[in-house]
């Protein structure tokens, strides 16, 4: 029998599915796999089966019986445990505190046992084999300690069900071997174990069933043994991508910005790059590579040490500007930065949409400036990026994200930016918005010459919405590809090429 | 050198525990103590100590409660208006073991509504007590309008008279300090309150009924200020709304000076005791010196300053 089974979840935020009709079930001694693209909804579908979050529909039957878990608490006195992905530790607890908050063992007048917590600490430290003093705080310990330490507190609560939210993320190869064979152990008591992770190697080692989500949908739930990596990997991508990208092609010959010799500071290599009118050019690498950098220092939004930058006006005349003079100064220019984290350095989520976007407006005149009616032209962006909103009227924190995301656009729209540095374009945005966005985007390009010079971290979005991709390592330019020629492959190959192989992390 | 290498061990004793900057409390407590006693010969004797103890007592009670509700990371800034009420519900005509109850239900009931308007409705911490302490202290007026009424008996004693040489205010003190210091310590909901301090929104992970324990410490902390209020009540001999008033500063002073962050999670009573006996210690200093009252105000500002500085914010240990 299963023993847990959850049928026709749903879950949105803010107007957005992230989870639509999800059924699942787990069998008592399996350990299975949840997997799929970043922003699938696998945390989503976990933090409802540990109590953290409460669906919008569906239920959750364990052993059976239908539940309603309020809490994580009531997860766990329910028999799920959950071991988050973002640490639920507090730092000024010790180890012993944290295995027990929320459940402590206490004396018969209620007051807190604080020796038999300690023994008790010890006995499960030593059962998941952590060599750990009880009495340490939390703040004292390493990222891979503290991991550690969330695993134990689950185990210690003793429950069937325990779901692990991608749990190798932060750990060192000797702490992984630990998990596995706690992971094991739990398998062979008889529990059922949840594991989330988008590391394939892991899912065909250690799961027997895997469920893929995709776009907060259910693919399908197989046995592992019937799998490959390349049919697993083909049931996480799924739908092909040239089905939602507007096709490239607008890009002219003549230049629309060159940007010579950009000295970051504390990085030795300088970095050259130009973008001609009506073109989209992306800028790929792994993490912390210093696309991001690259960006934000042409943006203005961060020191450069020294930099040629010109912009050409439609008549041919050329323009200079110097990004050390600050973002405003950047977007007086007509240069204007989209940044990765909208809710926190693009917008007022509490402002009107129509605020935020008149915004743009206003940002070259002075502070003394008497405000003009900018209602008609609000609305008529609104209606040409096709923003979902109540009104005019309604704060920006009440839209969807890729609603929000249009609004940061419109911003830029509206005050006749010629060049547009955007990071991530789509993050948080759900399938359907990401479509009208990249539509936007190749829209501004084509229309009367604009340039746009973006980062993303997902590479098959820059292989579909750009027409050329440059390659970051190490701080420099190490690749350039026109976009119809890229692969995933070519563009990691170059981002990873020099880079030391990573060892095999496990032998057997 | 011996000095610096004295602050740097109490310093990094600090990275291992919870107990923020109480090592460096105490050291300044011992500098100032012996400063004082070299610059002034009565400052040492036994009656003027006993003295700087009974004058220390209210604070320090009214500071002990700040402390449980400054480590759940809140704020309490009616603390001072909740003495007033208590001085004046214990002067009224009613029967002292009426009076005394009620003037401890009347402030738990206060920092039940304060708990529910920093927790459950989310207002800020200072806005809501803020807005309670002028509604506690337009209460307190209401009930006595001018300083006065009759303080039962065994208040006045307890505020002014001693056992075998011990002042009775002292053994409230030790009591408040034991009884502190074994809520946040050893019972769960210590346990809990300093977590929320912590990381409130990973308390709430954790299982913890978050708005519950934090509308438990606010009463506590009223309680300990209402408790804070009948001794001073004992000691001015009458009832008086605006009598507490000036300890809503000094409760925070203190626990700021005993090494608690402000922003929760870290210090404890130790440093409490700590922060109100510097406090005592320099105001009864600079009365026995005949500093002006206006210099003193400015003085401990900038001790004030000078204590906080050394706890970052947001930081554990230090």
């Amino acid at each position: 029998m299963d023993l847990l089974e959850v049928t026709g979840l749903a879950k949105a935020y803010a107007g957005v599915m992230c989870l639509d009709d999800v059924s699942l079930r787990g069998r008592a001694g399996s350990v299975h796999a949840v997997t799929g693209e970043n922003g699938a909804g696998k945390s989503t579908l976990m933090k409802i089966i540990g109590g953290v979050v409460r669906p919008d529909k569906g239920s959750i039957r364990l052993r059976g019986a239908e539940v309603h878990f309020a809490s994580p608490l009531d997860a766990l006195r329910g028999g799920v445990s959950t071991v988050f992905q973002e640490f639920s530790l507090i730092e000024n607890l010790t180890v012993a505190e944290s295995l027990f908050l929320g459940h402590e063992p206490s004396t018969w007048y209620g007051a807190l046992d604080r020796g038999r917590m300690l023994r008790a600490a010890r006995r499960v430290l030593d059962e998941v084999g952590l060599d750990l003093d009880p009495r340490r705080f939390i703040a004292s310990l390493t990222v891979a300690e503290q991991q550690m330490v969330e695993i134990a507190r689950g185990v210690s609560a003793n429950a069937d069900v325990f779901v692990f939210d991608e749990p190798t993320a932060a750990l060192g190869a000797e702490d992984v071997v630990k998990l596995t064979r706690l992971i094991r152990d739990l398998q062979a008591a008889g529990r059922l174990i949840f594991y989330i992770s988008h590391r394939l190697d892991e899912i065909f080692d250690l799961c027997d069933t895997v469920t893929v989500l995709k776009d907060g949908r259910l693919v399908d739930t197989r046995p592992v043994a019937g799998l490959d990596h390349d049919r697993l990997v083909a049931m996480m991508v799924g739908r092909n991508l040239e089905d939602y990208f507007p096709g490239a092609g607008t890009a002219t010959s003549q230049p629309a910005l060159r940007v010579t010799d950009l000295h970051r500071r504390n990085c030795s290599s300088p970095v050259s790059l130009a973008v001609n009118k009506g073109e989209i050019v992306g800028l790929a690498g792994l993490e912390g590579q210093g696309q991001r950098e690259i960006l934000r220092a042409l943006a203005g939004a961060e020191p450069c040490a020294g930099v040629t930058m010109e912009t050409f006006a439609a008549d041919g005349g050329v323009r200079r500007h110097d990004p050390a003079r600050g973002v405003a100064a950047q977007v007086a220019d007509g240069i204007v930065f989209i940044p990765e984290d909208r809710k926190k350095e693009g917008l007022y989520l509490s402002l009107a949409v129509d605020e935020n976007m008149a915004l743009g407006l206003y940002q070259q005149r002075g502070l003394g400036a008497v405000a003009r009616s900018h209602g008609a032209r609000v609305t008529e962006m609104m209606r040409m990026l096709r923003i979902k909103a109540t009104s005019a009227a309604q704060p920006v924190g009440k839209l969807s994200g890729g609603n929000q995301q249009k609004v940061m656009l419109g911003r830029w729209l509206i005050s006749d930016a010629r060049v547009l540095l955007i990071e991530e374009p789509t993050r948080g945005v759900d399938v359907g918005a990401k479509a009208e966005i990249y539509a936007i985007l190749r829209q501004f390009v084509a229309q009367d010459g604009g340039a746009i010079l973006v980062m993303s971290r997902e590479m098959n979005e820059l292989i579909g919405l750009c027409d050329r991709i440059l390659v970051i390592r190490d701080g420099r330019i190490v690749a350039g590809f026109a976009a119809r020629e890229a692969s995933e492959e070519s563009i990691l190959h170059a981002a990873i090429a020099d880079a030391p192989r990573e060892p095999e992390r496990r032998a057997s | 050198m011996a000095i610096v290498s004295v602050l740097k061990g109490a310093l990094r004793g600090q990275a291992r525990s919870r107990r923020g900057a109480q090592g460096l409390a105490f050291l300044l407590l011992v500098i100032v103590a012996l400063f004082l006693s070299v610059v002034s010969e009565r400052f040492t004797s036994v009656a003027n100590l006993s003295n700087l103890l009974i004058q220390m007592a209210p604070l320090l009670l009214v500071a002990l409660g700040q402390t449980v509700v400054v480590l759940a990371g809140g704020l309490d800034v009616s603390v001072g208006a909740v003495v007033g009420l208590a001085t004046a519900i214990v002067a009224s005509a009613l029967p002292p073991e009426i009076a005394v109850p009620l003037a401890l239900l009347a402030a738990a009931a206060v920092g039940a509504v304060n708990g529910v308007l920093a927790g459950p409705l989310r207002l800020h911490p200072i806005v809501a007590t803020l807005s309670t302490a002028s509604i506690v202290t337009g209460i307190a007026l209401t009930l006595r309008p001018t300083p006065g009424g009759n303080v039962p008996d065994f208040l006045i004693a307890s505020a002014n008279e001693r056992i075998l040489g011990l002042p009775l205010a002292v053994v409230w003190s030790a009591g408040g300090l034991a009884l502190a210091w074994w809520i946040l310590s050893r019972t769960r909901l210590g346990l809990h309150i300093l977590s929320l301090g912590g990381s409130t929104p990973n308390a709430r992970l954790n299982g913890i009924a978050v708005q519950r324990r934090l509308i438990a410490a606010y009463v506590l902390c009223a309680v300990f200020a209402a408790a804070g209020g009948l001794l001073l009540a004992g000691r001015i001999s009458s009832g008086d709304a605006m009598a507490g008033l000036p300890l809503t500063v000094s409760s925070l002073a203190a626990v700021a000076l005993g090494g608690t962050q402000l922003t929760g999670g870290i210090g404890g009573v130790l440093g409490t005791l700590t922060g109100s006996l510097l406090l005592a210690m320099l105001a009864n200093g600079m009365n026995l010196m005949n500093v002006s009252p206006f210099l003193q105000s400015i003085l401990n500002g900038v001790l004030l300053l000078i204590a906080i500085s050394f706890t970052r914010r947001r930081q554990f240990g230090l």
